[in-house]
């Protein structure tokens, strides 16, 4: 099982309108790797999410999922690979009941109805929600939807985990759980994220983004450590670095 | 604005009455579906005149909403926001209808009956029609929908319509609340917001719509998709369907009342 | 309101068309099966939202077929339509559930089949422009809601359960959707107008430009199957029964004896003067409502009666239940 590495290569990609958010980005990532992706708005986070989705295609360089090139003959097999959690859970459980919700995916790839409810039952335990599998998606509150969200796509068995902004609106505790969660999976995971404590908490390896370009590619703690580079990148060192607002002593020795 | 709210309460009461588990709601949705449908059926073949053989037929919605413990209440709110339209339609009748009924030394309008009967009538129609959905949730009705044959795409239609009226009528609702908060006193919108507000929320729909689309591609979906066929047929709907289909016929044939009554001659 | 000839009789109506718009859709491009959710919940969103109508004190809100035509196209329009409708029906009991199928054709065929492609596409077929698109919006909403309104007379009439006559009926119900037309078409022309300076890529879709004239046909043709098999059920239905059309119709024109091709034409003139006073016609009272003081105490106990067993039996379903609680 070596589908569990990505390879971008000299990837650009330009909107219609003439905006180019992807200019020449290269990484690589390995096995089992958890790599947080940040940037200030308009960095170009999203371009790239959709584009190791395969839902856009670079005009200029490649893109490797496991040994297989993303084209859209090979889209399908990539996208088994693959498991892309969306910001706002809404957009992604569609169905009427969570249970409905992660089944759409193996539902889709035929598997028999057995087999469906063995990955349903599975998944919603790995998240720890299998009590609200009959609820209605609206009825849950921010924390349960995201969990219903990683569920559904963790039901498809995905080598890798894409996570857009995995904790953005929820309540600390809520916060706390998904993180929690989160490491358990062996996957290999891409985070992007705004909420730069949870990416130092999760992620070995940040790569920042600026207009396009990776303005930093390296271990989290020296990277969002640097204060002048998290600066010039429109963003700030995490909270946990920053002095004590209290008695201002500085956390970084 | 308490319009959206309540409409979102309403439908959202309903399904958590549906979600509850008693004797009716496991009963196969089809099923449901039949008898519901031949209730509404047999009651609007009735003669215009008919009042009185009407009565048997209050035995259905009142057994179904005292075994699921339907509030009465919700049932008397819903067919009160439909009488209006049924009286306006029916109030002319007595005018109208000048055919007297002579019986015995009294003379009653033939468009008293009518207007009568089509009250009870419609009662009747509606309490039934609520009390369907308020005993088989929406993912039973799509999973009878698709028994009967109803193509995936107007079932997967249906069904995402219904999962996004609850995004929307909230995202219909800030924006009103945002605009209310501006404009006191106002009843409705007026008429220069009408296309910017209403484009906005149609504007915002339709992203996200291609964004639901990319997330149920990125899950394989192809343009077909299997709704699960759900429960099975066992002895509750054996019974439950002929016994309330030959209550109805028996109610439709023979004036109960009249029939009873009959004794005491 | 509704006899259930008439109301199954539309109801194979709307399946049909219905039927003949999934083919067309899937066909074409089933991925817009989620933008087709997402703007069908959109228009019951927007639904709820009231409009202050200038110059009068009252509100008017949107039905929204026109403008899910002019988004979706007319068959995907005409489906969505059908899902709005179904949910209104279950959830909000609008109308009921024998009056499904008459929403949805009076609601959805005219609007999609008919003044969409007659009215909206003949206006706009020679390049978008705001004025055009304004018109063509107006002028089809209004069009689309005067044949829904005629229809709704008709089918109400057919059914034979009101007694209101036919001219006056006719004549207020169009009164009344000319006014809700209007509303209907100024606010579609005003969001229209609205998404097509900010994202004409909404307005316009290849959907719509790919609509060949071949699925139109086999549609008008399908409602054209329904309309005959609807007279054919109403006459047979009507000659069994004289309660039903034909007596509303007789009743319209005060005259019983009127027969043949005549009857429709003589009631619509005939209307004005006759309701006035109608003239003695008293032949029901012996068919049903008997004609001795004793059947009417009969009615009455049995009924008292009939309600009470009702009471009973439910009292005694309460019991039990509470038992099996304990």
């Amino acid at each position: 099982m070596s589908h569990h590495k990505i390879e971008l290569e000299e990837v650009s990609f330009n909107y219609p309108d003439g905006h180019q958010a992807l200019d020449n980005v290269t990484f690589m990532l390995g096995h089992g790797e958890s790599v947080g992706v940040v940037g200030a708005n308009g960095a170009g986070k999203s371009t790239l999410l959709s584009i190791l989705s395969g839902i856009l295609f670079p005009q200029k360089g490649s893109v490797r999922v496991g040994d297989i090139p993303v084209t859209k003959k090979t889209l399908s097999d990539v996208r088994r690979s693959i498991g892309l959690v969306f910001q706002e859970p809404d957009d992604q459980l569609f169905m009427t009941s969570v249970y409905d919700d992660v089944a759409f995916g193996p539902r889709n790839y035929r598997l028999d109805e057995k087999e469906v409810e063995q990955r349903v039952n599975h998944a919603l335990e790995e998240v720890g929600i299998n009590h609200l599998k009959d609820r209605p998606p609206y009825k849950l509150s921010g924390g349960e939807k995201k969990l219903a969200a990683i569920a559904a796509v963790i039901s498809m068995e995905p080598d890798i985990l894409i996570m857009d902004e995995p904790t953005a609106s929820l309540d600390p505790k809520a916060r706390r759980k998904v993180m929690n969660i989160l490491k358990g999976f062996r996957h290999t995971k891409i985070i992007t994220s705004h909420d730069l404590d949870m990416i130092m908490d999760m992620c070995d390896r940040t790569i920042v983004l600026k207009n396009g370009k990776i303005a930093a590619d390296g271990l989290t703690v020296d990277i969002l450590g640097d204060s002048g580079l998290m600066d010039r990148c429109g963003l700030e060192i995490p909270l946990a670095m920053q002095n004590c607002p209290v008695c201002k002593k500085s956390k970084l020795l | 604005m308490t319009d959206i709210a309540g409409a979102l309460y309403e439908i959202k009461h309903l399904d958590e009455l549906a979600k509850r588990d008693n004797t009716i709601n496991n009963i196969h949705p089809l099923v449901k579906l039949i008898v519901t449908l031949s209730y509404i059926g047999i009651l609007a073949s009735f003669d215009r005149y008919e009042v009185s053989a009407l009565i048997p037929f209050i035995m259905y919605p009142a057994a179904v909403m005292i075994i699921c413990e339907i509030p009465v209440g919700k049932i008397i709110k819903r067919v009160l926001t439909l009488e209006p339209f049924i009286i306006v339609a029916g109030i002319l009748n007595p005018i109208l209808d000048k055919s007297t009924i002579h019986i015995g030394n009294l003379t009653m309008s033939g468009g008293w009956l009518t207007l009568f009967s089509l009250i009870i009538k419609s009662t009747l129609m509606v309490s039934a029609g609520f009390l369907l959905i308020a005993t088989t949730g929406i993912d039973d009705i799509a999973g009878a929908m698709s028994l009967v044959k109803i193509p995936s795409i107007f079932v997967l239609l249906f069904l995402l319509t219904y999962r996004y009226i609850f995004v929307l009528m909230d995202e219909a609702e800030r924006l009103l609340k945002g605009y209310s908060l501006r404009a006191p006193g106002q009843k409705g919108v007026k008429m220069k917001v009408w296309g910017s507000m209403i484009g906005q929320l149609l504007i915002r729909s339709f992203n996200r719509a291609q964004i639901i689309y990319q997330s149920m591609v990125l899950k394989g979906y192809n343009g077909r998709y299997n709704v699960s066929g759900g429960k099975g047929f066992g002895y509750a709907e054996g019974i439950y369907l002929p016994v309330w289909v030959a209550f109805f016929i028996m109610s439709r044939l023979i004036n109960i009342p009249m029939f009873i009554s009959g004794f005491f001659h | 309101m509704l006899s259930p000839t008439v109301g199954g009789t539309m109801i194979t109506a709307a399946v049909g068309t219905a039927a003949v718009s999934i083919k067309e859709v899937r066909d074409m491009d089933e991925k817009k099966i989620p933008l087709m959710g997402v703007i069908s919940a959109f228009v019951f969103a927007a639904q709820m939202i009231n409009f202050t109508i200038p110059g009068t004190g009252s509100s008017g809100h949107l039905a929204g077929a026109i403008m899910l035509s002019i988004l979706l196209g007319p068959y995907a329009g005409f489906l969505s339509i059908a899902a709005i409708l179904l949910i209104q029906a279950l959830f909000f009991a609008d109308g009921g559930l024998l009056a499904y199928g008459c929403n949805v054709i009076n609601m959805g065929f005219f609007a999609c089949f008919i003044a969409y492609p007659l009215i909206y596409r003949t206006i706009t077929k020679k390049g978008m422009t705001r004025t055009r698109l304004m018109t063509g919006s107006i002028l089809s909403s209004v069009a689309a809601l005067q044949m829904g309104a005629f229809s709704v007379v008709i089918q109400t009439l057919l059914s034979g359960k009101t007694e209101l006559p036919f001219a006056q009926f006719a004549l207020a119900m169009q009164g009344i959707h000319l006014a809700i037309g209007a509303v209907e078409g100024v606010v579609t022309a005003a969001v229209v107008s609205f998404v097509w300076k900010v994202r004409p890529d909404i307005i316009n879709t290849e959907s719509s430009e790919k609509s060949k004239k071949q699925g139109y046909k086999s549609v008008i043709v399908g409602f054209l199957v329904a309309a005959l098999l609807l007279a054919g059920g109403i006459s047979l239905f009507a000659s069994a029964n004289p309660d039903g059309l034909e007596w509303s119709i007789g009743k319209v024109a005060g005259d019983k004896e009127i027969k043949g091709e005549t009857r429709v034409h003589k009631s619509l003139e005939k209307a004005q003067q006759d309701i006035a006073v109608l003239p003695d016609y008293s032949f029901k009272k012996q068919e049903n409502a008997g004609e001795s003081m004793g059947t009417v105490v009969s009615g009455l106990v049995g009924s008292g009666i009939t309600v009470g067993l009702v009471l009973v039996a439910g009292y005694l379903i309460k019991l039990i239940k509470r038992k099996k609680a304990k």
